[in-house]
Order: C-alpha cells, then structure tokens, then sequence
C-alpha cells in the first residue's frame, strides 16, 4: 500500500469541509499503529456529521480501545467531492485515526441504522478494495461485521458481510476480541472458516455463510438450510445490568458540526409501550434502566471532559423513565449555572411530558413536537399508540398555556385499516391545536404549525410484517384529501418522498437476492440515499429490472404462515406474540404496557432478562 | 447578563495536523476548551447568551499558525498565567498557548488594530533556483494584478503588490524550502497567502502547476505603522 498520508494532505485542499477526514479530534485516540494489536475500523455508512453523533459507535469506539489487545479508529462515507478525488488519485479510504487503509484492518465495523444506506455500505467496501462477497474474501482481508437495527433483518446485505451482532455490543466485542487474538496470535482456530464457526458460537453472532436461502420453484423463500455447527437460530444478545456497563465518558468531540452537537447519555433501554408498527419497541425489550445516580455521575462527567452546551438524556421515550422527574429536576439546577441545558428527545404526547419538556427547558422558545401517529382514536387503538384525545388536548394545553407558539405534529400514513376518515381525522386534530391555542390567549401572534407525515414502512420483527406497504399513487391521493382540508393559512405541510419510503420498505423486509441489486445500483451511481437530493429512484428501477426483480412482492402482504426470510434472526420476541398482536390490532384490541400492566407474554423475559425499573422514591 | 471585569489576550497555535479546521469550527471548539477549563467566562446579554470571545482576525482553512490572537473577557479579575496553565490542559492536542496576558478591559478590538501578518511557506517539490528567481522577479514587479473570487460578489481585479510588505528568499529546510513573507491585512489592501503564491507560481514557467502546494503557517500578526512594528500585546 502506498503511503497515503502526504496524498490525503494534497486532496484536502479541494474538498468541501475538510475537517471531516482530517482526524485529531479532542478525546479521539492517537494515530500510533500497532500490528500486534486487534485492529477494528468502525466506519458509518454516511456522512461524518451524521455519523459523529451515533451513540453506538462512540461505545463501541470506547471499549475497544479500553481492552489492552484492542485497538478502534474510525471512517465515514467520503462525501462526493472527496469520493471522487479519492478515486482520481487512486486512494483507498482510509481511518481517521492513523490514516491507514481500511484494508489493514483485522475488522471493519460498519453500523446497519437505516435501509437507505445501503449502497454506501457498498461504497464503502469498494473504496476499500475489499471484495464486496464476503465468500470472495481471502485470510488476508478484514472480516466485515454489522451490527444495529437493521440486523434484525440484515438478508439483504447478508452477502457482504462475514459477521452481524444481533444485540447489545458491550460484552459480546470483548469476546470477539479474544478470539480473534487467539486466531492471529497462530492458536486455534486455524482458517477464516474456522474462526467464523468459533465465531457463531458466541451468542447474538450471526454468521451468514453458515445459512443458505431455499427457495421454491416459483420463487418463494422457503426456509434456511443451515450449515453443520452453526446454531438453527440466532439469539439476540443482552445485556441485562445498564450499570455495569463502560459509559463513553470522553467521547470525540468533532470539529464539524454535528448533526446532533451535543453530549449524550442513556437513561434505558429498550421500550415495552408496545406501538405495533416500531420496530425497535419490539426488538430491544426489556427495559432495562441506568440508576439515576449512574446517569447523573456519567452526565457530569462527559461534559467535562467535552466542554458541550448541551446534554440530551436519550431513550426510545424519555419521558418513560422512573426518576425522570427527580433527575431532570436536579440536573436542570445543578447544570443551568453552568449554562448548560438538558433535551428530552422522544416526548409522549400527554401533560406530564410537555409539561416536563417545559421545567428543563424553554419550550416557549423552542417549541415542541409532538407525534400522535394517526387522526382517531380507533387508529391509534389499532397501533397501540396509546395516546388519547384527552392525553393529546392536555398536552397542547400544557405547551400553549407556557407560550409555546410552534407546534410540530407528526403522523404516518398507510397505516393498516387506515381508511379516508383517519386522514380526517390528521385534519380535525390540527384544527383542535389551532383552537386550543386560540383559546389559550397567552400569545397574540399566530400558531406555527408544522405538520409532517410519513409513510407507514411495515418493519420485520414487529405485529405488522406481515402487511403491505400503501402503494404510491394511494398515498399521493390521501396526502391531496389531507391537504384538501387544511386550513389555508397557518399549517405547513410536509411529507416523506413515498420513492424513498418505497426502497425502505423493500428492503427492510427483503432477502438475499435483493444484495445483486443494490451492487447495481451502487454502480450505477447511487450513493448517500438518505440524503434527498442525492436519492434518484429511476436508478433504482433499471437495477431492478438488471436483477431480476420484483418490487411488488416485496411490498404486498405475507401469508401468515409462511417463513419469513428473517425467522433465523431471534429477537426473543416470539413469532406468536407478533401473530397474537396483529389479530388484536385488527380487532382495535389494546395491549398495556407490562411495566404497570399484566406481562403480555412477548417471549422476552427469561432468567435475569427482565424489566429493569427503579423507582422515583428510591432517588431523592 | 454578566459584566466583565478583566479581559485577556491568548495566542493560540494551531498544528499543521488541525490547519483543515475552519474558523467557525476553531471558534466553537476554542469555546468548548474554556468551558472545560471551568473559567469564569462572561456572556453576551440577550436571548442566545453566548461566552464574549473575540479574534484578531479569521484564519483560512488549510493554513496553520503560530499567532491566533484571541480576546476573552471573564466575569473575574485574573491572571494570564491561570488562563495559560488552565486552558492549556484541556486544548485538543494539536492546540497550544503560549502566552496570556490581561489587556485594557475597554481597549479597542484588535481586529480593528492588526493590519498585517507574517506568513511561512514550506514546500518541499520544488527547485531553489526556480524559487529564487521567481522571488526576485516578484519583488522588481512594480504591479501584479490578480482577480480576486468573491462570495456572493462579482470578481474582481487589483493590484496586490502594494499588500506585499516584504518577501524573503527561500532557504533550505530539511528536505524542503521554507520562505517568509509579511503580507497587509485586511480592508481593501489586504493580500492572501495564496494570491501572492499565486502570483509566484506564474512566473515559475516550466512547472507542473499542480505539482506543489505550499503548506502555509502563520508566524505572527502585528500592526505596521511605516517601519514601526507593534505587537499585539501593545496595542
């Protein structure tokens, strides 16, 4: 490999923001290599303002370098410029870190957030010159691993890597660790193969050479035939104790701005509301809560080993978490004359939210989102959302009544059994918020109101895999009635591109043959997909119809019966429960939340893996 | 919100390894460094409170230096040597300080004071010769117009040979040249490093146009009043 580092100097000068490859970061680990090491790259397929803020890889990042034989830098996907320049010059990517070749690395690490970044999953690779088949790849090449919530149905890019954690990281990279050391260091085991057999026995590791998809005559996915030593299903992994867990205390702090520029901390995990269409409500259970003292002593911590002006206290629904009363309350004190302020991303739609939102920080200045999901109580029941008509004016009432005069709403659409009047429904609610905060009189200029709706994407592991995904000319005509029954003035509307929501949708429930087509479409120029100006769905189309494929099987409703491609990959979250969950939802049944209600019988809970909640009493 | 009490003059250095850090992004860390710092920092009053820092002059991206001048005002009388020792433990590496000083809590901006800077090139792909003559045609020249590219404005033509305070020839250094120039500062007359290298690079017939790039470091920045020389910390 040629000495890239003087070559990358030369390049930086052209590009657009060059501190995004330039490394050296506060709190990044120096540049020194060490061959005995096990060296990781952990690259996030997308920008590096967008990467910079992932919690996960700045965990994974902190433990790995913590463990006296491993060793972590990191890589993002090169915006166009740079990409270009890159291959004008005939460079490889390369770490931040030490400004080697992604190639030199025992693992490339690459998080699995989003369908959409798929085909930078295959930039990355190519830029690397890392054969894209994880069955192409030598002893000599990095062993490519995944890991996050598209690894709950990873099939799709299944074929380009040689590994995928399913589950929590903490322990399991550990592991991982000493076997590879075991393997580099000339022990056992001996080949790639080997260790990759080594490597599936660890739990939550799932290694897809080791299963190969049957399919029918006519096409369809029949089942896996899995390999001699490889488990028949792969179990999630979890870690049960958020306490006894490494927190990243020092994490890098990125020159560019970030797209979310502040400190993070996590006050739990997972999440049992149990809305039907959210994946990762299903697949990260049980909640599993960090002591408030734990979360107040790490907060203290990374901001002062960061300088931020901000500390977001995250979770899949902040609001949910036992103390949070408590601990915002003393933390928002302790912190304010510091001038530093606290974000509660994901609020409930309810008072005790809104109304909490607004103690730890100036909504009146900020204004608040909201996302009651669907226009009627009946839709709502169907998705478990669990908000009512009551919760939704309490709310408004709460934010209105402090001043708050921006309201954004969000909503999905598509929903099943979603019918003309659950679009109704999006506009009635709209003008209950104009209304109460006509009445509300605190502020005399008028409501800002932001009204944004998606596309409903059904997920795989959830109550809803088996339904379709709305088709696009349906969608436009309920997007037009909605838009009918606005109020003129007054409320902004936006909506997802329904091409993009398509792609999400096929390939969050897709299978392997789907692999040949995003490295068509990779050739063909797509990159960098979640981006709207750079997502072209007509390049989509031709790799389709390149490979052979279908689209509208992948989006129409599954039989029930039938095997999923995905049924090998073990959330723990039975495949009853999910059945058992669809039937209530068409039924309009509600299911309580097992922290304060009756188990549901979700098939999670098992020995210490259970709901893990303080209480705020015990924290004062 | 705060009133300040006492204003203190930092150089700050920026490595070679940070000079693709841009302004914006040195300014927002250099703020985060003095809130790690725990110092007794003044804010601004208003709706976006935000801690009053002021620099002497913006840096361009791609070049390192050895001279950022920046102004913080504290809420507190203290001593340079505190603010030096205190934020030079938490600068990212890469960042240094080496030197503090209190100044005139009301004295004017030193963004309205400094009018020049001393630039060092280094470039390691070129001929001595080559430059030296290059240099010495530049510095006969009576004229150089350039066009200058601006943002969000029409181009626009001028003569920089008046902003081209003095160059000197370029010696050897390790396996590279390095070579000085004090070039006028900001307003009208203002010249940028690479307009004068610009210029050079056109009277280097002959060589790859593209083939060297100087690295650039700024050795210092000061007012010029004829051959009087001010530093910053007396002005």
């Amino acid at each position: 490999m040629p000495e890239i580092a003087g070559a990358v100097e030369n390049i930086l000068g052209r590009v657009r923001n060059p501190s995004r490859y330039m490394g050296a970061e506060h709190n990044a680990v120096s540049g020194d290599w060490d061959p005995d090491e096990v060296n990781f790259v952990l690259a996030y397929p997308d920008l590096y303002e967008v990467g910079t803020s992932h919690l996960g890889l700045s965990i994974l990042y902190s433990i790995i370098n913590a463990h006296p034989r491993g060793r972590a830098e990191r890589t993002y996907s090169p915006d166009l410029d740079m990409e270009r320049e890159l291959r004008d010059a005939g460079l490889p990517l390369f770490s931040l870190e030490s400004r080697r070749p992604v190639g030199d690395f025992d693992f490339i690490g690459i998080t699995l957030q989003y369908e959409l970044t798929y085909t930078n999953i295959v930039n990355l690779l190519d830029l690397s010159g890392i054969p894209l088949e994880a069955s192409r790849r030598r002893d000599c090449d990095p062993l490519v691993i995944g890991g996050g919530p598209c690894s709950y149905n990873v099939e799709p890019v299944a074929p380009f890597f040689d590994l995928v954690l399913l589950g929590d990281g903490e322990e399991f990279v550990g592991e991982l660790i000493d076997l590879y050391g075991a393997w580099k260091g000339g022990g056992s085991p001996v080949t790639r193969g080997d260790f990759l057999k080594a490597a599936a026995a660890i739990e939550g590791c799932y290694v897809p050479s080791g299963y190969q998809p049957i399919y029918s005559d006519n096409g369809d996915f029949e089942g896996m035939r899995v390999q001699p030593g490889y488990p028949p299903v792969v179990k999630r992994r979890i870690v049960t104790d958020l306490d006894a867990i490494p927190v990243p205390t020092s994490p890098v702090v990125p020159y560019a701005e970030a797209v979310h520029d502040r400190a993070v901390v996590e006050l739990f995990r997972g999440c049992t509301r149990g809305c039907r269409f959210c994946m990762p409500g299903l697949v990260y259970r049980p909640v599993r809560e960090r002591s408030p003292g734990v979360v107040e002593g790490c907060a203290r911590e990374i901001l002062e080993n960061t300088g931020y002006e901000e500390i977001s206290l995250v979770s899949l629904s902040s609001s949910d978490y036992s103390c949070i009363d408590p601990l915002s309350e003393r933390m928002a004190r302790e912190l304010g004359e510091k001038r530093t302020s606290i974000s509660l991303p994901s609020l409930r739609v309810d008072h005790f939210s809104v109304a909490l939102a607004g103690r730890v920080r100036e909504v009146r200045n900020t204004g608040i989102t909201l996302a009651p999901e669907a226009g009627t109580q009946r839709l709502r029941d169907v998705i478990n959302k669990g908000v009512t008509d009551e919760d939704y004016t309490a709310a408004l009432e709460t934010a209105f009544g402090s001043g708050c005069d921006q309201l954004k709403l969000y909503f999905m659409m598509g929903l099943p059994t979603e019918t003309d009047e659950d679009i109704l429904g999006i506009s009635r609610m709209v003008g209950v918020a104009r209304e109460i905060y006509k009445e509300s009189g605190v502020s005399r200029r008028p409501l800002k109101l932001n009204l944004s709706v998606a596309c409903f994407i059904p997920k795989p592991q959830t109550p809803f895999q088996w339904e379709p995904q709305l088709g696009m000319e349906e969608f436009s005509r309920r997007v037009s009635l909605l838009r009918d029954n606005l109020p003129r003035r007054g409320v902004r509307l936006s909506y997802h591109d329904p091409g993009s929501s398509r792609m999400e949708a096929i390939f969050a429930r897709g299978d392997r043959r789907l692999a040949p087509a995003i490295v068509r479409a990779h050739a063909m120029g797509a990159r960098l997909e979640g981006w709207t100006e750079h997502f072209d769905g007509s390049i989509w189309e031709r790799a389709f119809e390149d490979t052979g494929i279908s689209e509208e099987e992948y989006l129409g409703r599954r039989g029930i019966d039938l095997p999923l491609p995905w049924d090998h990959l073990d959330s723990r979250v039975t495949k009853e429960f999910l059945s058992g969950e669809l039937a209530r939802a068409l039924r309009g049944e509600i299911t309580p939340d097992c922290r304060w209600g009756p188990c549901s019988s979700c098939g999670v809970c098992e020995g210490t893996v259970r709901n893990e909640v303080f209480s705020a009493d015990d924290y004062s | 919100m705060t009133t300040p009490s006492c204003r203190v003059r930092c150089c700050v250095s920026i490595s070679k390894g940070l000079r693709w850090v841009s302004h914006l992004e040195f300014l927002r860390s250099f703020t985060r460094a003095l809130r790690r710092a725990d110092l007794p920092v003044a804010y601004s009053q208003g709706f976006n409170p935000h801690a009053r820092i002021s620099f002497a002059t913006a840096r361009p991206v791609g070049m390192a230096s050895e001279a950022e001048y920046v102004d913080v005002f504290f809420e507190e009388d203290l001593i340079g040597g505190r603010v030096k020792e205190d934020l030079g433990r938490v600068l990212p590496s890469g960042m240094a300080i080496p030197r503090c000083e209190v100044v005139d809590l009301n004295g004017a901006s030193l963004a309205s004071r400094v009018n020049a800077s001393r630039y060092l090139f280094e470039t390691e792909d070129l001929d001595r010769e080559h430059l030296m003559s290059a240099v010495t045609d530049l510095q006969r020249a009576t004229e150089l117009r350039i066009t200058r590219v601006r943002r969000n404005k029409p181009d626009r033509e001028l003569d920089i040979r008046p902003g081209i305070l003095s160059i000197g020839s370029p010696k050897r250094r390790g396996a590279g040249l390095a070579m000085e120039a004090e070039l006028a500062m900001g307003g009208e007359g203002g010249v940028r490093p690479e307009e004068l290298w610009r210029c050079l690079r056109a009277q280097l017939a002959g060589t790859d146009p593209e083939g060297f790039r100087p690295i650039v470091t700024r050795i210092d920045i000061h007012r010029r009043e004829g051959d009087r020389l001010i530093s910053p910390w007396c002005l």
